[in-house]
């Protein structure tokens, strides 16, 4: 199998009665979730959707956003997942800048998807996931045939990519490239189709995608997504469908370690919780153990890469802060400020290796050219590893916020803060709090007085709720280096 | 008890959330908790209902994490004070 939609079939034949998905109560197997993507792939052919188009997925985590997802890969088109909290303008962006002509969404989006809509440079379409009904054995074999014969090294995805400059960058990642992330994880994470997931880390980022829905998918294994993250009911998902593999960012699992339980719920099921999208601090992951009697281990990857290291060390405790070591096929370097590979213990930025990588962004020569060099993807993350080849994160060269696990550019954030008329020059920076995460402040220098609430207003509706400043404070002037350059860290320190 | 509850909500949001004091001196009963007001988001208000249920030792349900419960912190405190009226009866 070469593509995701061979796969799909695959895996649907092989585990055909199967238990596919179990969404609020009520499960499908993977012969039924095979006949109702081949449904909608039909649909989307039917409204004129063609290989190569982008449509978008605006829908939370949930049985419609895996449908919606392998029936757009079964055309051969470009899925492009979106974040359910995003607001008008970010939505904006996204649609224009992958050139979307549909989006599968809910009708509780359908307000503000019009709005949007009604901005757009070029013509998109909606459909309601409310609108589809489950189709009759007598449509399903009336369907067309819908055999598109695809390259393994097109894209299927564009996800986004927080950047050290401008605007988010678009990350085209092909099928190939998935299929090697996800059968390694296969491989690694001895992922069977005995296996059930929970699926609470969104499947629009590439951790609740890639290493819950995907890799279930690719198990053969059973998927039990939330479309919320609710610490009652995902304690009630694991205990009572004996959950066997938690994937999810340290925020969560913090959350649920602070819990107070009425009963402490019963996770002797799980046989893996894996944390990605930001370290895991020693403390929490303690907390967390203290309770449930299971460490966390951690996961390093990048929407770039996809998954690069997981650390499975059976003497967990002697390395709990450690990402582990390279998945299956996957190379490592840590390169020195020199630009020479570091000697052992020597901190440096994190340069990888990769089937599962990107070669590149499209049509960004110059960052290309700055972190795509000699095979290697430069992460930005500076990272050092030990004499036994364990992977430690140490800190990152570029900047951005990782707020409850979404990672946030403050790049974005000062954009829309510049564009306020009174507002001379803003710098956006996170702050660490005692959840594993970070709060989002904004520095500001006025040239027209206003209040923090003016700001805060403004912010409102055009970005997701969780990048608007915590935090905003007003300055003469910001610091800065002879160059000109804005001295962040100084702004975190102080 | 209210006014107790409220207090404690306070020193939750400044302790746990490093809401700034100067912003919950002027605040009241009143004053909302989310956007404008303490501007809360919704990762944060999962830190607030952390704080509050170690504190006061209560559980709240996810089922009343709606955005009525922080339409502002008396609402708030009024529900931690049924839950621990409700504890206390048990």
């Amino acid at each position: 199998m070469n593509t995701i939609p061979e796969m799909l079939k695959t895996v649907a034949k092989q585990n055909a009665g199967r238990t596919a998905i179990v969404d609020e109560g009520v499960a499908i197997d993977y012969a039924t979730l095979e006949r109702r993507i081949t449904s909608l792939a039909a649909e989307l052919y039917g409204r004129g959707i063609r290989q190569g188009d982008r449509v978008a997925l605006l829908l939370p985590n949930g049985l419609d956003f895996v449908i919606g997802y392998f029936a757009i890969a079964a055309l051969g088109v470009i899925v492009v997942p979106l974040n359910d909290h995003y607001q008008q303008t970010e939505l904006l962006y996204f649609l224009e800048e992958c050139g979307v002509s549909l989006v599968i969404t809910s009708q509780s989006f359908a307000r503000l998807c019009d709005q949007v809509l009604s901005m757009c440079r070029s013509p998109c379409k909606l459909i309601f996931v409310e609108d589809q009904t489950e189709p009759s054995e007598t449509a399903l074999t009336s369907l067309p045939d819908l055999k598109v014969e695809i390259d393994p090294d097109a894209p299927v995805m564009y996800q986004f990519s927080s950047g050290s400059t401008g605007r988010p960058k678009r990350v085209a990642r092909t099928h190939a490239n998935l299929l090697f992330e996800l059968n390694s994880l296969v491989q690694t994470l001895r992922l069977s189709n005995e296996d059930r997931f929970l699926g609470v880390a969104p499947f629009s980022h590439v951790n609740g995608l890639m290493r819950s829905m995907m890799a279930s998918i690719r198990a053969g294994a059973a998927l039990y997504p939330l479309a919320k993250f609710e610490r009652q009911a995902i304690a009630e998902v694991i205990e009572n469908q004996k959950i066997t593999i938690f994937i999810a960012v340290p925020f969560m699992f913090s959350m649920i370690a602070k819990t107070n339980f009425r009963k402490r719920p019963d996770f002797s099921s799980l046989r893996l919780c894996v944390s990605a999208s930001a370290p895991m601090p020693k403390k929490l992951n303690e907390e967390f153990y203290k309770k449930f009697w299971i460490y966390v281990r951690q996961l390093y990857g990048s929407t770039e890469t996809g998954t690069i290291s997981v650390n499975l060390r059976s003497d967990i405790e002697g390395s709990i802060e450690s990402v582990g070591t390279t998945i299956s096929g996957v190379e490592v370097e840590i390169f020195a400020e020199d630009g020479c590979i570091g000697n052992v213990g020597e901190g440096g930025e994190i340069a990888v290796k990769s089937p599962g990588a990107i070669k590149g962004y499209d049509g960004l020569d110059e960052v290309n050219r700055e972190v795509f060099r000699n095979g290697y993807f430069f992460t930005g993350d500076l990272g050092k590893k030990d004499q036994g080849g364990l992977l430690y994160l140490i800190g990152r060269k570029k900047f951005f916020i990782n707020k409850g696990g979404y990672k946030i550019d403050p790049h974005e954030i000062e954009e829309l803060l510049e564009s306020h008329a009174k507002v001379e020059e803003a710098v956006v920076i996170g702050l660490p709090t005692s959840y594993g995460d970070e709060k989002v402040k904004a520095v500001i220098v006025l040239n027209i007085p206003t209040t923090e609430e003016e700001i805060i207003k403004y912010c409102q509706g055009k970005i997701a709720d969780f990048k608007i400043p915590s935090l905003i404070e007003f300055r003469g002037s910001l610091p800065k280096s002879p160059t000109g350059k804005v001295l962040r860290k100084m702004l975190m320190e102080s | 008890m209210v006014v107790e509850v409220e207090e404690k909500i306070k020193a939750i949001l400044i302790s746990e959330l490093e809401i700034k004091p100067g912003i919950l001196a002027t605040s009241n009963s009143s004053t909302p908790l989310l956007g404008r007001g303490i501007g809360l988001d919704s990762v944060e208000t999962l830190s607030l209902v952390a704080g509050i249920e170690k504190e006061f030792d209560i559980q709240i349900d996810d089922d009343d994490l709606k955005v009525d419960l922080f339409k502002n912190i008396g609402t708030l405190a009024e529900y931690v004070l049924k839950k621990l009226i409700e504890k206390k009866g048990r």
